[in-house]
């Protein structure tokens, strides 16, 4: 189930309200939201609420079993077997045909390996299960003895499908005690109706832009206007999830850690990556990047533990090489900004920094956008008004006829959706609740515009199941 | 206080969310029902049966019950529409164009047949194929190929240069020749085969709506076409017959939808039946009715609320004779149908629109000879205007919506025979002629 469906917004979540609060007591109010999230995640895809068992299963087993071992070898043996076989079922439903098909044509065999049907969440739900496994297993926090919290940290639904990645430690005591105040309902869910807007009219909407424009080759105009509206797509579809999921955790009596925050104002790359999918970054912080050893093993090392780390955020995105080429883009980047360009980055002034990074992110975009990597060359050649004709090099030219019937029929909502990706309306939010006369107006106002947003929200998702199919009707 | 208040209006929308559930679950149509407007069957309510939860297909046709039969649906669309299009900045010209291209756009006739192949394939049926392998080979006196690769349908400018509007192969020209040949072969001695290939509105409009750029238009396919066909074979030319009206700026073709509209059918109608030596009757002497604000297909697409300044006016002429229409199956009459569907307000005014296998329309006259219309659905508006020339007016349109096999119960070589045809008419629109599925694949497959 999505959060932007009909069945969420109508019967699952007022139904799943209705009997939490209706519950008294935590361990009541745990059972509900146990249940709840695997009926969330088995609405969709029954047979894999089993894969998402088995991997809970192992994490739960192997800290038991670690946890008690005496002899240090017996635990780190223990430890990484629980991480292996953890990482099993998503190493074989999202990297094996990748990997085995690319090995097979290495050797030039004809075999085939069919990719298997993707359990939806599986990164978010596996990483999850990780982090907790290696938490307990340095000790950071007390080894579950519960499965069934352990099922509800990892199979919780507000983060279950598109997370954030939240790590155990940060819900640890939550999952034993946790009240929702007045303040906690109106505010997680002001915050779900924010996220909701923003996938629905505002993701959505740049998605059927992004369909209607042509191919990114076609000259100057086609090839930034698709980075650029994808750019605003993904963020807004990306940080709605997260937007609705912390509002309904904490509507839950869970308080997530921020994802996103407007990343397109960073001033250099690796601000962007702390602005964007934070929780994502963390993980591979803490749980990859300081095991290598960070930045403490000289510049070489760093180096290459940058590389090693982007790379693998890069398949954390998919198992194709543009993701790969995609994060090692970025393992570049940051690398070069963490040393030669180190002192550039600091004195560079602050709108040439946010200008750069943009144009650093949107080709970056480029390569995550176009999943084959001709299509992506001739992009990339695009938006430097390059095209690549029968071998011949020619100017692409600065816009086509098609971008423009694009531009003409969205005019100004790219614009819109610009404006609104940058912290304007936070500001505004907060000079109003300052002059304490518009405090109550400004409160109410926003309580009715997310009102009508939600309203807005369900017809649009009524509307777009519009679709007419007109050639035979007559 | 403020607190209290916000959060009662935030209960309140999740117990109106909740509600409007509880009411979509309780209330709703739970049956799934054909919608007129988007031509398609409206999801109902799910079976819950452990196979399709086990296979997930329940969370997807349960979410389609809901936004299909969400309460005034076809209003909150409307809604949606008009503010997403608020920012456009294209004319109605342009919005107009841009969604009747998305309408009925041909498919690529190659593929229209690896298509139909891979279909007879994977049924395992090779009758359609053998049939169709048959009608070529009935088709003895195939005369040489046009001259030239490809023929063009042109749209001529005011200053003097030109624009293709079709391409039509060579290939495709000796297809549809053979299939046209077939059909005149099974014609009696005196009968002939006539053929109207109708543009259709998206087209037409490129012309009539531009006045001002354009100067008329020109189509070397008929010429090209009539080279390769028998000589009982009369292709007429859409395109002449229509020119100087649209250029007088008659209203020939809807803006919103792709017909043509009465007026157009009629020119089209008399053109076909002088052809035949008829003297036709005066369109002004046929009792009319008007339907005012008619929002055809092409709006129908998007929705735009924009194109409701375009909206269209059907007229609708009653035959000169109380005339009847019966569905007909294995030649014989079945339930009887409309001639003008008074129910309607949109194109199925027309006989109510398509009905199949076969259909037969009775207008009161003896004249001793039938005819047989192939036909999509701009045979339904052209229809009644053949009823004074003909005792029995009998139409079939191939399409899968409307006919198969097994109601027919025969092929139109029966027919032809059954029913004593003495003329055939082939009247159809752009994307059903030459190079479509229609001409190439259905007609020969259902002629024996």
């Amino acid at each position: 189930m999505v959060f932007s469906s009909l069945t969420f917004l109508l019967l699952f979540l007022p139904a799943m309200l209705a009997v939490y609060f209706a519950c008294r007591g935590v361990r009541l109010r745990n059972a509900v939201l146990l249940i709840g999230s695997l009926i969330f995640y088995a609405w969709g895809e029954p047979v894999f609420v089993l894969v998402m068992a088995f991997v809970t299963l192992v994490v739960y087993a192997g800290t038991l079993a670690f946890s008690a071992a005496k002899k240090n070898t017996t635990k780190r043996l223990l430890f990484a077997v629980t991480l292996i076989v953890s990482l099993a079922a998503l190493a074989y439903f999202k990297y094996a045909a990748f990997f085995v098909n690319q090995i097979a044509g290495l050797f030039g065999l004809s075999y085939v390996m069919q990719t298997p049907r993707l359990p939806i969440g599986i990164s978010f739900f596996t990483f999850q299960a990780i982090s907790y496994a290696v938490d307990a297993y340095r000790g950071n926090v007390r080894v579950q003895k519960k499965f069934s919290h352990l099922l509800l940290y990892v199979s919780c639904f507000p983060q279950l499908i598109a997370g954030p990645i939240v790590q155990y430690a940060d819900i640890e005591f939550e999952l034993e005690e946790r009240q929702t105040t007045l303040d906690d309902f109106t505010g997680g869910m002001r915050r779900f109706a924010i996220g909701l807007c923003k996938k629905v009219l505002v993701a959505n909407i740049l998605g059927e832009m992004l369909s209607a424009l042509p191919d990114a080759g076609a000259s100057f105009s086609a090839g930034w206007m698709t980075s650029i509206v994808f750019a605003l797509q993904i963020y807004f579809d990306f940080s709605a999830y997260s937007d609705m999921a912390i509002g309904l955790g904490r509507v839950l009596g869970f308080r997530y850690q921020e994802n996103f925050r407007y990343p397109y104002i960073s001033r250099s790359v690796s601000e962007f990556w702390r602005r964007w999918h934070i929780s994502l970054g963390q993980f591979f912080r803490e749980y990859v990047y300081f095991p290598l050893g960070g930045s403490r093993k000289g510049r070489h090392r760093t180096t290459l533990n940058l590389l090693l780390v982007w790379t693998l955020t890069g398949l954390w995105h998919g198992a194709s090489w543009n993701f790969v080429l995609w994060g090692l883009y970025y393992g570049v980047l940051i690398a070069l900004e963490h040393g030669v360009f180190r002192y550039v980055v600091k004195r560079t002034p602050k709108p040439i920094g946010i200008l750069l990074t943009l144009i650093a992110v949107l080709v970056g975009w480029a390569l995550f956008y176009q999943t084959d990597l001709a299509a992506c060359a001739r992009q990339l050649l695009a938006m430097l008004g390059i095209a690549h004709q029968n071998g011949a090099i020619a100017f692409a030219g600065w816009i086509d006829a098609e971008t423009l019937h694009v531009l003409r029929t969205y005019t100004v909502f790219p614009l819109v959706a610009g404006v609104l990706s940058l912290p304007i309306l936070p500001a505004l939010d907060r000079l109003l609740r300052q002059r304490i006369r518009l405090q109550r107006t400004a409160q109410l106002l926003s309580v009715l515009l997310l009102t009508a947003g939600v309203v807005l929200s369900i017809m649009n998702l009524v509307s777009d199941s519009y679709n007419p199919f007109l050639y035979f009707r007559f | 206080m403020r607190r209290k208040l916000s959060f009662l209006v935030t209960l309140w929308w999740i117990i109106l969310c909740g509600a409007a559930g509880a009411c979509m679950l309780l209330f709703a149509n739970r049956v799934p029902i054909l919608s007129e407007q988007e031509n398609r069957i409206l999801s109902g309510m799910p079976a819950f049966t452990l196979d399709a939860m086990k296979k997930g297909e329940i969370s997807e046709s349960f979410e389609s019950f809901l936004t299909d039969q969400f309460f005034l649906r076809s209003e909150l669309v409307d809604g949606v529409n008009t503010l997403k299009h608020l920012f456009s900045a294209l004319t109605v010209e342009e919005l107009l164009d841009a969604e009747g291209e998305e309408v009925f756009v041909p498919v690529n006739p190659a593929n229209q047949e690896t298509q139909q192949q891979e279909e007879t394939t994977d049924e395992g049926t090779t009758e359609q194929a053998a049939q169709q392998d048959e009608a070529e080979q009935q088709d003895p006196s195939l005369p040489a190929a046009a001259s030239g690769d490809s023929v063009n349908v042109w749209l001529n400018h005011k200053d003097g240069t030109r624009t293709a509007l079709f391409t039509y192969e060579e290939k495709d020209m000796e297809k549809a020749a053979s299939v046209l040949n077939a059909y005149a072969a099974l014609l009696p001695v005196g009968g002939k085969l006539h053929v109207l290939f109708a543009p259709r509105a998206q087209t037409a409009n490129k012309l009539a709506l531009h006045l001002g750029s354009e100067s008329g238009w020109t189509s070397e396919m008929e010429s090209s076409l009539q080279s390769l066909v028998s000589s009982n074979v009369v292709v007429h030319n859409a395109y002449d017959i229509f020119q100087d009206d649209l250029l007088n700026g008659d209203y020939l073709y809807f803006r919103t939808d792709h017909h043509w509209t009465t007026r157009g059918a009629y020119l089209a109608a008399d053109a076909m039946l002088r052809g035949e030596g008829h003297q036709t009757v005066p369109l002004a002497d046929y009792r009319e009715k008007t339907i005012e604000g008619y929002l055809g297909s092409i709006y129908l697409h998007g929705r735009n609320a924009k194109l409701k300044e375009l909206a269209d006016t059907i007229e609708v002429y009653y035959p000169l004779l109380p005339a009847q229409s019966f569905r007909v199956s294995n030649a014989y009459k079945k339930g009887e149908l409309p001639v003008i569907d008074e129910t309607q307000t949109n194109y199925l005014v027309f006989l109510g629109g398509t009905a199949g296998p076969y259909r037969m329309i009775e207008g009161g006259y003896h004249t001793g000879r039938n005819m047989l219309m192939v036909c999509d659905s701009f045979g339904n508006s052209i229809a009644p205007f053949f009823l004074p020339y003909y005792d029995d007016v009998y139409m079939v349109d191939f399409r899968d919506e409307y006919y198969t096999r097994e109601d027919a119960r025969g092929g139109v070589k029966d027919y032809v025979r059954r029913l004593n045809i003495d003329d055939i008419y082939i009247v159809l629109s752009e994307t059903n002629g030459i190079g479509s599925l229609y001409l190439n694949q259905l007609m020969p497959a259902n002629i024996n």
